[in-house]
């Protein structure tokens, strides 16, 4: 089973997410910011990072920390899965789909909305863990 | 100007006119030149100057050259025989409409000096006076000091008062302008202002009770050990309310957005109806077929059309029509949907055989909240706010919403777009009408 970082400001979802992966054999660890991004990632050594798209300090925070790992050489090998409560189709001042998913623009692996379905979840971190398989 | 002498060259002799050809054709030459010269530098510097420290300059010049040329003409044509001098004033407006205040009250001094010249020099014998038509009284005139004074004066103080009048004209035109950008700046860095609070409060609304049903979902789906099949209902329950409430929240927030939009002309793309009403069903037949609604379309055999909007809009304002087509018909019903292309119209059409709307309700369904009696008893989970957003959207995009009542029952949603016929073509669309 796989080594999961959870990055997300909400301690509820932290948990509940923690609650399905670890009853699913995953080791998870998480964080509450962005803050010392790539140097947190390095030392976690995580094979999937869940991402939240928005923190309280910046609303893009989640966006800008993908960005940052995509670009470095070691940890941008390593699957996002990107969390929003906010996903979807409107005149917002973004909405995200998977055709938004690419390696300029948005470089993570493929997005799930919160609330969080279990099934949803687990089938989106078991793609991204095994890809093609 | 140059076509202009030309022709008083090639028609003077029929009218009988004492016209110096020559004078004229010269005039005709130097302005071809003068003209052409100004074209080229025009060109030349057109990618590396910008606006106002390339065209002054160039107006200014070819200003200089007009004036020459006018006060040629105006001594050909008789000067103070015909109102030739009215041709200045259209200078005097181009240079104050360009240039700067002072530089375009130099240059209607300039102009005034221009216009009296001819007959300061006749006056002074320099050149010989001219008459358009041979008048014997032309030469006495121009040679009585107290007629050339105050006709010289008289150019002057016009000149200034309509450079005056035209000034103040433009001042007050540039005044305007600056207002109205200063406007546009503000109204759309509220806007972004608006669009940045409508995310984080859409955010801060929706993150608990994401929490919320995530937590349902995972005691319902069993991650924290078996519930009694009562308390399992209870969850799913608490749920269903809490996903109902975030899209209620979303809804209120989606059309208090769109109600004080700004719109920006460059998000509106033109695009093919067919093929995007195609993805709004597929998606729609999902839906449909947990209800056991058959979605039937006709776009496959109608011709092509394209019309110009938000798309991410205009899917909301379609997939809030399909959605209530298709949870207001009767399982085993039929929701219809076709386009009606009428000269630079295209009207879609959205029919179902529904619970339908009372008439005498028909006016209120686009009112916020409100819902009729059998609606809310056929989907208690509605928002009762998908038509007012459709009427939004429709309204942002000069679109009309009509509804009809078909004899047979159900009813009948029609949204009439404005055709676009260039695909390339972008920016807002034109319109000026909408019911809803």
């Amino acid at each position: 089973m796989a080594k999961i970082l959870i990055i997300d400001d909400d301690q509820d979802i932290v948990d509940n997410l923690s609650l399905v992966l670890t009853a699913n054999g995953h080791q998870v660890e998480s964080r509450s910011n962005t803050d010392d991004l790539l140097q947190e990632v390095t030392r976690a050594d995580p094979d999937l990072i869940i991402l939240d798209v928005i923190f309280p300090e910046d609303p893009q925070a989640g966006f800008k920390a993908a960005r940052l790992l995509s670009k470095n050489p070691r940890l941008g090998r390593i699957p996002i899965l990107l969390l929003s409560a906010v996903n979807q189709r409107s005149n917002l001042a973004f909405s995200l789909s998977d055709s938004d998913i690419s390696d300029d623009f948005m470089p993570v692996g493929a997005f799930v909305d919160k609330p969080v379905r279990p099934d949803d979840l687990l089938a989106k971190v078991d793609d991204l863990l095994h890809p093609g398989g | 100007m140059v076509a202009g002498c030309l022709v008083a060259v090639l028609v003077g002799d029929r009218l009988a006119l004492h016209l110096e050809k020559g004078i004229l054709i010269g005039v005709a030459l130097l302005l071809a030149v003068a003209n052409l010269i100004f074209t080229w530098v025009i060109r030349a510097f057109k990618n590396r100057q910008t606006e106002s420290c390339g065209v002054r300059p160039l107006v200014i010049s070819q200003t200089l050259v007009d004036l020459f040329a006018l006060s040629c003409v105006s001594y050909v044509l008789g000067g103070i025989e015909l109102p030739v001098l009215v041709l200045f004033l259209g200078e005097i407006i181009i240079v104050t409409l360009f240039c700067h205040r002072k530089v375009s009250l130099l240059i209607t001094l300039v102009a005034a000096c221009f216009a009296a010249l001819p007959l300061l020099l006749e006056h002074r014998g320099v050149i010989p006076p001219l008459s358009l038509f041979g008048s014997p009284y032309q030469e006495s005139l121009i040679a009585d000091p107290r007629f050339a004074g105050a006709y010289m004066t008289f150019l002057l103080l016009a000149f200034l008062f309509f450079w005056y009048l035209v000034s103040e004209i433009t001042v007050s035109l540039r005044l305007r302008e600056l207002q109205l950008q200063r406007a546009h700046e503000k109204l759309l860095l509220l806007d972004r202002e608006k669009t940045r609070a409508t995310l984080l409060a859409t955010h801060e609304l929706k993150a608990p009770l994401a929490a919320i049903s995530s937590y349902v979902y995972t005691l319902r789906d069993g991650y924290c050990g078996e519930l009694p099949e009562q308390a399992r209902q209870v969850v799913e329950r608490i749920g269903k309310r809490a996903d109902m409430l975030v899209k209620k929240i979303f809804d209120i927030i989606l059309l208090s957005n769109l109600k004080t939009q700004v719109v920006k002309n460059e998000r509106f793309k033109v695009f093919e109806l067919n093929g995007f009403l195609a993805q709004e069903l597929a998606e729609a037949r999902e839906l449909a077929a947990q209800h056991e609604i058959q979605v039937v379309d006709r776009l496959a055999t109608q011709p092509v059309y394209y019309i110009c909007g938000i798309r991410e809009q205009l899917h909301t304002l379609m997939s809030n029509l399909l959605r209530n087509a298709i949870t207001y018909s009767r399982p085993g019903g039929r929701v219809e949907v076709s386009l009606e292309g009428r000269r630079d119209r295209v009207t879609v059409v959205v029919r179902d055989h529904g619970i339908g709307i009372p008439r005498e309700k028909i006016e209120r369904i686009f009112d916020e909240h409100f819902r009729t009696n059998d609606a809310a008893r056929h989907n208690p989970d509605g928002t009762g706010l998908g038509l007012p957003i459709v009427r939004e959207i429709a309204r942002l995009h000069h679109a009309l919403v009509r509804v009809r009542i078909p004899d047979d029952g159900g009813s009948e949603f029609r949204v009439t777009f404005r055709r676009q016929t260039q695909p390339q073509a972008e920016g807002a669309p034109d319109g000026k009408d909408s019911d809803h």
